[in-house]
């Protein structure tokens, strides 16, 4: 299914990468969400631009879902970075202040942490960013995945016009008439599904002019 | 039920389990306020820009989204659902990304021009209609990143490429 996963890697990371940096911005961050989508949907183009030929929406999604399990984890590792360095999230002091008004870790957790000798407030930092990550995990995945889909239907290449020796399914419906690869459609309308040869990620045709059909190529 | 609508409805369900987790973890941090759970939530969404002035209220304690990214995620849940239910999408089509995404357009176009369009109800409402399709959209595409194979010669009407599926009888 993931026909061009070797040009995934700079796309991936750019569409990554890129959004984590303005989600971290002050200023630039009012974008919101917008970023993380925005990405998918360039790292989907440029994929595109590489392989040369149309991502269809599956593809898209899993391009999507990476570059947001990437913004995840750039901003789940900054955001780490800024709290053990005290400046995030009022620091790891916060954390300590909120575990005790919450009466301390439960006893075999803090005994747990106590013989691997990390402090209580490393601790609930360490609870705060993991459980923060899982979070983080779902949103941009979920923003990365409708940027995916939305970048590979909106940079889809557009049909070559049908014309020359494309033949139209002669029956209504699923079409009676031969159809087979290769056979594109001049009228769709007549036959059901345009056939296979003249549509990017299109439905080729089965034996028998029959609609749908599987493992055919984009074009 | 073809294997494709049933790939959808799995997909549907998980998108929609993912925005209802999305809806709750950004509603928790205004009912629990100044816990270990604002602390851990509130950052966890960081993408947003959670201005409390553009963000939905409980008894004065902001959501951790504002109110455009909360209708986004809650019409991710939602169409998420409607995939379940058995709401067809062609995610392909480009006009269809335009119609969803125009109402966000048009109200952040328009506030610029008659700021008393800057509703909070229109906010959420926009990313609501967004998020829907998108959900859905999703769902149909993920759907499809695991087609089943076709015995040479056999089924028809699965699509296997990418596409919605439009399941046909032979």
């Amino acid at each position: 299914m993931m026909k061009n996963k070797q040009h995934y890697a700079l796309p991936v990371l750019v569409g990554g990468v890129v959004p984590s940096i303005l989600c971290m911005i002050p200023c630039v961050s009012i974008g919101c969400c917008l970023w993380v989508a925005l990405g998918a949907l360039v790292a989907v183009m440029m994929v595109q631009k590489k392989a040369g030929d149309a991502i269809d929406m599956g593809e898209g999604a899993v391009i999507g879902a990476l570059c947001g399990i990437i913004v995840a984890a750039v901003t789940t590792g900054f955001g780490l970075l800024l709290n053990l360095i005290g400046v995030g999230l009022g620091g790891a002091g916060a954390a300590a202040t909120v575990i005790q008004q919450m009466g301390g870790l439960p006893p075999d957790l803090r005994r747990a942490l106590e013989d691997a000798g990390i402090p209580q407030a490393y601790a609930g930092l360490l609870l705060g960013s993991c459980a923060g990550c899982c979070m983080n995990l779902i949103f941009y995945g979920i923003f990365g995945m409708i940027g995916g889909v939305g970048g590979a239907a909106i940079f889809k290449p557009k049909p070559p016009p049908a014309g020359g020796a494309m033949t139209p399914p002669q029956g209504p419906g699923g079409g009676q008439a031969p159809g087979g690869w290769g056979q594109p459609a001049q009228s769709p309308q007549q036959g059901g599904y345009p056939q296979g040869g003249g549509q990017p990620g299109g439905w080729p045709p089965q034996g028998g002019g029959q609609p749908g059909g599987g493992g055919g190529q984009s074009w | 039920m073809g294997l494709t609508s049933r790939n959808v409805r799995i997909a549907g369900l998980g998108i929609a389990l993912a925005g209802v987790v999305l809806v709750v973890g950004a509603v928790l941090p205004a009912i629990y306020p100044d816990t270990l759970v604002e602390l851990v939530l509130r950052p966890a969404f960081r993408g947003c820009h959670q201005l409390a002035d553009r963000s939905p209220h409980l008894e004065g304690h902001a959501f951790a989204l504002c109110h455009r990214c909360f209708g986004i995620v809650a019409g991710v849940a939602l169409g998420g659902l409607l995939a379940v239910l058995g709401l067809k999408i062609d995610p392909s089509r480009r006009w269809s990304w335009v119609a969803a995404a125009s109402p966000i357009a048009v109200h952040v176009a328009l506030r610029w021009i008659v700021p008393a369009t800057d509703l909070a109800w229109l906010r959420v409402a926009t990313g609501l209609v967004f998020g829907t399709f998108a959900g859905a959209a999703v769902a149909v595409a993920l759907a499809h990143v695991h087609p089943p194979t076709p015995p040479s010669g056999g089924r028809v009407g699965r699509n296997v490429r990418g596409l919605a599926p439009r399941e046909t009888s032979s």
